[in-house]
């Protein structure tokens, strides 16, 4: 009963994202597709994950699927995060050549036309 | 001399109008040669500030903006770069715009950096009398600060955290801090170290008011300067 209820369940995910996500993320939708389609074999194929786990040394099958999914988790927070550092990084530069550029020299009451530093 | 006065402020209401009128007393009162400009960065604060004290100086002021509050670090680095490349200045002062540091005490750094042919003075708030009015909890993290810095950059002065700072043309050039928020003081030191710069420590004044210490760093705020080092020499580009 179970793996039945699973896939419908997978199937109602990937219609509902395939008929409200946007066409320009088609690309991302079929790697949603893919993956969901290793967790449908996980429920329809028990067996050859079992056999596949024991080969690995790892307990059950599904710990294949946590310890992969973990490794991957920690690798898009790092990635995430150095993407983060350079965004602030670049948002840094130009907030600060946008406050140079427009200097005021508050004595003359005269804003300075000034070129961006190099 | 051309000395370049570098101020961030974010948000500091009337400390700033006192601390502004405090800076052109300073300056009326003891005349010297150097030619002073004070460069106040405004880091995105919520009310525009005022400079009251405008017709009673003959001090070239100048405002920088940061349209969005990025940090005292890059405030600091805005007003440097500023200074560096617009005018030309040849001595650089960093100091808090919230009133904890004394003006009267810019004399004291300037001539420590010129006599000793120093690169770099670090203010040194335990060198004064004030040292019994150093709060305990304040002390405590400075003590751990300190010998943090001296463990990660092998520069050892006796005051950690303290924004007052006097340098030349030579520091200036070598700084390009990359800590946006609070870490830059000791991102200060790792420049000192990474350039061989030579430094000292001059005894400065500071204020310690309930408001500028509501305002200042909290005792927690040492974990954030740790875990901000880690994600800039992780994350960030290198020079």
């Amino acid at each position: 009963m179970f793996p039945i209820l699973f896939l419908c369940f997978l199937l109602f995910l990937l219609l509902v994202d395939f008929v409200f996500l946007p066409r320009s993320v088609r690309r991302a939708w079929l790697m949603m597709v893919l993956t969901f389609s290793v967790a449908a074999t996980m429920v329809l194929f028990t067996d050859a994950w079992r056999s596949l786990a024991h080969f690995l040394g790892i307990g059950r099958p599904v710990d294949i699927l946590v310890y992969t999914a973990t490794a991957i988790l920690a690798r898009e927070m790092f990635l995430s995060r150095a993407r983060q550092a350079k965004t602030e990084e670049q948002l840094t530069e130009l907030v600060r050549a946008i406050s140079i550029d427009s200097a005021t020299h508050l004595s003359t009451s005269k804003t300075q036309n000034q070129t961006n530093p190099p | 001399m051309k000395v370049a006065v570098v101020i961030p402020t974010y948000n500091e209401g009337s400390r700033f109008d006192v601390f502004l009128q405090r800076l052109v007393e300073w300056y009326a009162t003891n005349k010297t040669s150097w030619s002073i400009s004070v460069v106040v960065v405004d880091d995105g604060s919520a009310k525009p500030i005022h400079f009251n004290v405008l017709n009673a100086s003959d001090i070239d002021f100048y405002l920088l903006r940061h349209r969005v509050n990025l940090g005292q670090g890059a405030a600091l680095q805005t007003g440097i770069s500023y200074a560096r490349l617009h005018l030309d200045s040849d001595v650089f002062v960093t100091m808090d715009g919230d009133g904890q540091h004394d003006p009267y005490d810019i004399p004291v750094m300037i001539t420590k950096l010129v006599d000793d042919h120093l690169d770099i003075v670090f203010g040194n708030r335990f060198l004064t009398m004030d040292h019994g009015k150093v709060p305990t909890m304040r002390k405590a993290l400075l003590t751990a600060a300190i010998w943090f810095e001296r463990l990660i950059t092998g520069v050892k002065v006796a005051d950690a955290h303290n924004g007052f700072r006097c340098f030349n043309r030579r520091c200036a050039d070598a700084v390009h801090l990359r800590q946006n928020r609070m870490a830059h003081a000791t991102e200060f030191k790792q420049i000192v170290a990474r350039h061989k710069l030579q430094y000292g420590e001059a005894p400065i004044h500071i204020t310690y008011t309930q408001d500028s210490l509501r305002k200042g760093q909290s005792n927690v705020d040492g974990l954030v300067v740790v875990k901000d080092l880690l994600r800039v020499y992780l994350f960030n580009s290198s020079d």
